[in-house]
């Protein structure tokens, strides 16, 4: 890491500090709001309402965890402090390196270049930063007009509301599934893995006298997924 | 509506009157102060580092950069949060686009729980237990972001590489999990139906029959998909009032 990066990294931590922070109080807020609502109209039972926390903390991991090769990878190059405020506000480690090197090609530079000063550091910042900012503008502008839709279409005898929510996730999920399978033989063996290990999962839940399995759908998916994967690339290897 | 079927209350019309109205007004109120707050929270370190510090490089260096990277991603500042929202929710959406890792992180993790307790967004129970779901993944995030930051250049070299290898496949699997959602409801068929618009937009453009697409292609499939479901929505609609007229 050169010296402008590491100077620009020791300048901000202040800014970092409040941006996650804030990261973190908005979660607390949205969480603290759904617990009330829950405790007034009891929804769900507090031990359910434990099991999604468990679901949620152990489904986190795992691709929190893949992530984290690629934050390494970003901590040399724009230092720790960026790359803890950037990944930990918006960025998916990978767009995060992306948007960094678009800023500084677009001078003409690279990270490594000796004439890469404080100024260039700040316009990769910056170009990380406005890479997400409009994200913030658009759900200021969409959010509460969908939401206000999504309600007034669900109290409609026939809501078109689960088809586009199928037509989205199935929309993205389905190209997605492409791009990620055609990429490899390996990747095409781990999504049908995780597939058939999730529905597998699932079926077990049902028929066992064990429901809880469901919560570990997607980790024992993942897990089998990676092994089905990785096994596939050694035997090709 | 969908029934749920786990053994909690099942929603009355006041708890969905109240979640309507006041739990969803509070919502927008939270998501939006907090947006804006955080967008200039973003801005603060570069306007530091700039007026403050002095760190200048001319305006046409920042519109050369902010012109590279919105030609690159206009498509999905446009069409990604359309995406995600009738799929986690309002909450659940503010939240992931602040904290980051939608697709990757938050996506699984909803339709996990949602999957799970067999509700849909679209009712009261759905966001409630989205919402609460989104909110632990993004302190888990952050933790282990901190702990990796921290101390990760000592202890992943420990893994084997095998192992850090295998992390290569989180994705595709969780692409694998998160369709399973959809078939163990509806059906091998009926899910993969959904899956062709994607796979006739992915073959334009891999082929090069499309190459507009090119960069769009996502975008395409999710706008092209949703069209679908709409005509057959209608379709569908009019049938059944052709049906009840009967």
């Amino acid at each position: 890491m050169s010296d402008p990066v590491s100077r620009v990294n020791t300048l901000i931590l202040p800014f970092a500090a409040i941006l996650i922070l804030f990261v973190v109080l908005q979660a607390t807020l949205f969480l603290r709001h759904a617990l009330k609502f829950n405790r007034k109209h009891q929804l769900y039972t507090s031990a359910e309402l434990r099991e999604a926390v468990k679901t949620s903390a152990v489904g986190t991991i795992g691709p929190a965890f893949s992530a984290m090769v690629v934050v390494l990878s970003l901590i040399p190059i724009v230092g720790s402090v960026v790359t803890f405020m950037r990944c930990g506000v918006i960025g998916a480690a990978d767009f995060e390196l992306l948007n960094a090197n678009i800023a500084v090609e677009s001078m003409g530079l690279s990270f490594g270049d000796a004439n890469f000063t404080e100024a260039a550091m700040t316009v990769a910042l910056f170009g990380m930063t406005i890479a997400s900012a409009p994200y913030f503008i658009h759900l200021l502008i969409t959010c509460k007009p969908l939401d206000k839709a999504m309600i007034k279409a669900s109290q409609k005898k026939r809501s078109f509301i689960p088809m586009l929510s199928m037509g989205a996730e199935m929309g993205f999920i389905g190209y997605w599934a492409l791009e990620q399978g055609s990429a490899s033989v390996p990747n095409t063996v781990t999504i049908i893995v995780g597939l058939f290990c999730a529905l597998g999962v699932g079926v077990l839940a049902q028929k066992s006298n064990h429901p809880k399995l469901k919560e570990w759908t997607m980790a024992i998916a993942m897990v089998c997924g990676m092994i089905g994967g990785e096994l596939t690339h050694l035997i090709m290897n | 509506m969908s029934q749920n079927t786990n053994t909690s209350v099942q929603e009355s019309p006041e708890v969905i009157q109240d979640f309507n109205t006041t739990y969803s007004d509070k919502v927008h109120v939270i998501g939006r102060s907090t947006m804006v707050i955080a967008f200039f929270l973003s801005f603060l370190p570069i306007l530091f580092l700039y007026f403050v510090m002095g760190f200048q490089l001319p305006a046409s260096t920042y519109i050369a950069a902010a012109a590279s990277i919105a030609s690159m991603f206009v498509g999905m500042w446009i069409a990604e949060p359309f995406t995600w929202f009738p799929v986690i929710g309002a909450a659940s959406l503010y939240m992931s686009y602040f904290a980051g890792n939608t697709k990757n992180i938050r996506v699984p993790v909803a339709r996990s729980v949602q999957n799970i307790y067999n509700v849909e967004i679209t009712t009261p129970k759905g966001q409630i237990i989205t919402t609460i779901a989104v909110a632990v993944s993004v302190y888990v995030n952050l933790l282990l972001l901190l702990v990796v930051v921290l101390l990760g250049n000592w202890f992943i070299p420990m893994l084997p590489a095998v192992v850090l290898d295998a992390f290569n496949y989180v994705i595709p699997s969780l692409i694998g999990a998160l369709l399973s959602f959809r078939v163990s409801k509806y059906g091998v068929l009926k899910t993969l139906r959904w899956i062709v618009p994607g796979v006739l937009i992915f073959i334009l453009v891999q082929t090069g029959i499309a190459p507009i697409l090119g960069r769009f292609g996502t975008t395409s499939s999710i706008a092209v998909t949703i069209l679908i479901a709409y005509i057959v929505y209608r379709v569908n609609g009019a049938r059944e009032d052709r049906a009840e007229q009967k």
